[in-house]
């Protein structure tokens, strides 16, 4: 008579939303032992098979090899890769020059984060030697703190001052540095003015 | 001067667009993003990636891993894999203990270092090879894994770089073979009688040729091997079979065997119908090969769909169909055979889930199913290929359907090994979005795979 584990279909809990884990494992026992008296050989070990993982084949730069996976389940917060985003270069009114007063965001809140967010912009600067104008580009960088311990996974907004930029061809970038915390944004927005001249 | 509020707002719409590299940045659409690092764009939220964290040990902690897999025994019990040079190991039971070794050593037949291992369960059976020339079997019950595709001479065997199953049968493409006894060194034991200079001939039964190079009064005294054959042992008096001239009577005694190792890039060879361990066709008529000498270029990888099997090559891919038939199983139909076009140029970049795969051509990105192909390199597209030219180690490619807790991200991920760092493109094949994410300090050795545990 052999002993074999026969796993039974995993439970699996519906997502709760977006980008987030479900929370723990069901209660539910996933697996039982079974008497199978047809199999006359018993299997050499063999897993439970209770969970999946994607393992990627690494070797660090000392030539050590190790098994990784990128898990949900340790949230995303990876204390040694930091995160970057660049959006679109923008014109708010083209050849008008914008100013810029707020970015505003808006998340899922998983966590306090903290973030760097800069803007870069171009600004035309006369050279009165040459009587000529020469564009040079700039940049304003704004730290900020966003998120709550409490009312995880809820929607929240968060409205970042900047210091008063002027200049066209706005970027806005979003760094999260490594161990900076975990960010989900569902919404940025960048609000100012932009001036009315008729050419 | 008067001044004018604006409000500029990005987010999904109704997903993420996701890496463009290609248009201007100030031309792209206002979802698009001309560059990210280690964010998703899953569920229209751009979120920080997922946490990058050690999952196990290695096998052997200096030996870099070939890959990993898990199949179902005979017995309805769950094996989960590891490969390296020096064979294959299994998961244990219990395997989060902080410290042990969840892995046990099993043995089996050396593997080629810096080659992803190619497995493929078939009928509860564990076989796999990486460019050795050997297929490897383990069924989950026994001690070891054992090479199961010798030759009729039981020490010639073939492998290859993919294996794949088709028609009840396993298929290899790229093969390797072991070409076991070939005549090293020979001498004339009897000389014969007839025989000119020129005259060719065989020896014994084997597939071994000669020419002879001088005679005294018709009797051969010098001869070349211009064919060392394979399968011959150490003999001596064998006889030889005129193939040109009148010579009869020439004898040869076999003093030394060597072997040698043949690489055959154009080769697709598979096993005898339901029969996984025969593969020699003068063993059983419906094992056989088809060396594609029709085409160009080499076999850079394998999507096996089913209903048919498509072989990519450098430029091309063929079409293998079953046909029913035992004496030719299978027909290869080419697509093209031209010296440049649409092929799999990086034979690792393939991936498969189900009914649809990725592979990566020249000059752009497709997702292929049975009947249709789809260029979805999009606007990360130039940024990849630039990667590619300047890649340190083998890239490899992966579709990832789901993670533990029903959390589903089915995404194609290329993984190019960069130095001192490794990028893996992601390609979201719901929200057809790339991302980009990066692991410091790590370089990626194998495939990934998604296993039990």
């Amino acid at each position: 008579m052999t002993d074999i584990i026969t796993p039974f279909p995993i439970p699996r809990p519906t997502p709760k939303g977006p980008g987030t884990p479900t929370g723990p494992p069901s209660p539910f026992s996933p697996f039982s032992y079974v008497y199978n008296k047809n199999v006359a050989t018993t299997s050499n070990g063999g897993v439970n098979a209770l969970t999946t993982a994607d393992l990627y084949p690494m070797v660090d730069l000392n030539g050590n090899a190790y098994f990784y996976t990128f898990d949900p389940t340790q949230g995303y917060d990876d204390i040694y890769a930091a995160s970057t985003h660049f959006f679109r270069v923008e014109d708010a009114q083209p050849y008008r020059v914008p100013t810029i007063r707020w970015v505003t965001l808006t998340y899922i809140n998983l966590g306090i984060c903290n973030l760097t967010l800069t803007i870069t912009y171009c600004t035309i600067v006369p050279d009165e030697k040459l009587g000529t104008e020469a564009p040079q580009i700039n940049s304003q960088t704004v730290k900020a703190i966003i998120g709550s311990a409490t009312n995880l996974k809820s929607i929240m907004t968060q409205r970042i001052a900047f210091p008063v930029i002027s200049g066209m061809n706005f970027q806005l970038s979003i760094v999260r540095p490594a161990g900076g915390g975990p960010l989900s944004l569902t919404k940025v927005t960048i609000a100012g003015t932009v001036e009315d001249a008729k050419y | 001067m008067a001044n004018e509020p604006f409000e500029i707002s990005y987010g999904a719409n109704p997903t993420w667009k996701g890496l463009n590299v290609e248009a201007p940045a100030d031309l792209l659409d206002i979802s698009h993003t001309p560059s990210t690092t280690n964010f998703q764009f899953r569920n229209a939220a751009l979120t920080s990636r997922p946490v990058f964290t050690k999952v196990f040990l290695t096998p052997e902690p200096s030996a870099p891993i070939l890959g990993a897999g898990s199949f179902l025994d005979q017995n309805g019990v769950t094996h989960t894999v590891a490969f390296t040079v020096n064979g294959l190991y299994q998961l244990r039971p219990i395997n989060n203990i902080p410290g042990k070794n969840p892995w046990v050593y099993l043995g089996g037949a050396s593997l080629v270092p810096g080659i992803s291992v190619s497995w493929q369960p078939f009928v509860n059976n564990l076989y796999y090879t990486n460019g050795s020339p050997q297929v490897s079997q383990w069924d989950g019950i026994a001690n070891a894994p054992k090479v199961i595709s010798y030759l009729a001479d039981g020490q010639s065997s073939v492998g290859g770089l993919y294996l794949f199953e088709l028609a009840s049968r396993l298929v290899l493409a790229y093969v390797v073979q072991l070409a076991f006894g070939q005549i090293a060194a020979s001498a004339v034991d009897s000389g014969g009688a007839g025989y000119n200079v020129g005259d060719t001939f065989t020896i014994g039964s084997g597939t071994a040729t000669g020419q002879v190079t001088e005679t005294t009064s018709g009797a051969v005294t010098g001869y070349t091997i211009t064919n060392a054959g394979t399968g011959y042992t150490d003999a001596a008096g064998v006889l030889t079979n005129a193939t040109s001239g009148t010579g009869t009577g020439l004898t040869i005694t076999i003093t030394a065997i060597g072997s040698s190792i043949v690489t055959q890039p154009q080769t697709i060879w598979w096993s005898a119908n339901g029969l996984p361990n025969v593969w020699d066709p003068t063993v059983n008529t419906s094992a056989g090969y088809n060396p594609l000498l029709d085409t160009p270029d080499i076999i850079t990888g394998v999507m096996a769909l089913g209903e048919f099997a498509l072989i990519f090559r450098t430029n091309g891919i063929t079409q293998m169909s079953p046909t029913g038939s035992a004496l030719a199983p299978f027909e290869f139909d080419h697509m093209w055979a031209s010296n440049k076009g649409i092929g799999n140029v990086y034979p690792f970049s393939i991936a498969q889930y189900g009914s649809f795969g990725i592979f990566i051509s020249t000059e752009q990105i497709f997702q292929v199913s049975i009947n249709s192909f789809m260029e979805i390199g999009g606007g990360a597209r130039d940024a990849i290929m630039a990667d590619f030219a300047i890649a340190t180690g083998t890239p490899v490619a992966y579709i990832s359907s789901s993670n533990p807790f029903g959390y589903v991200y089915l995404t194609y991920r290329l993984s190019i090994p960069l130095g001192t760092f490794t990028r893996h493109y992601l390609y979201s094949i719901e929200d057809k979005n790339w991302t980009v994410w990066e692991t410091n300090g790590l370089l990626i050795t194998a495939k990934p795979y998604g296993v039990w545990r």
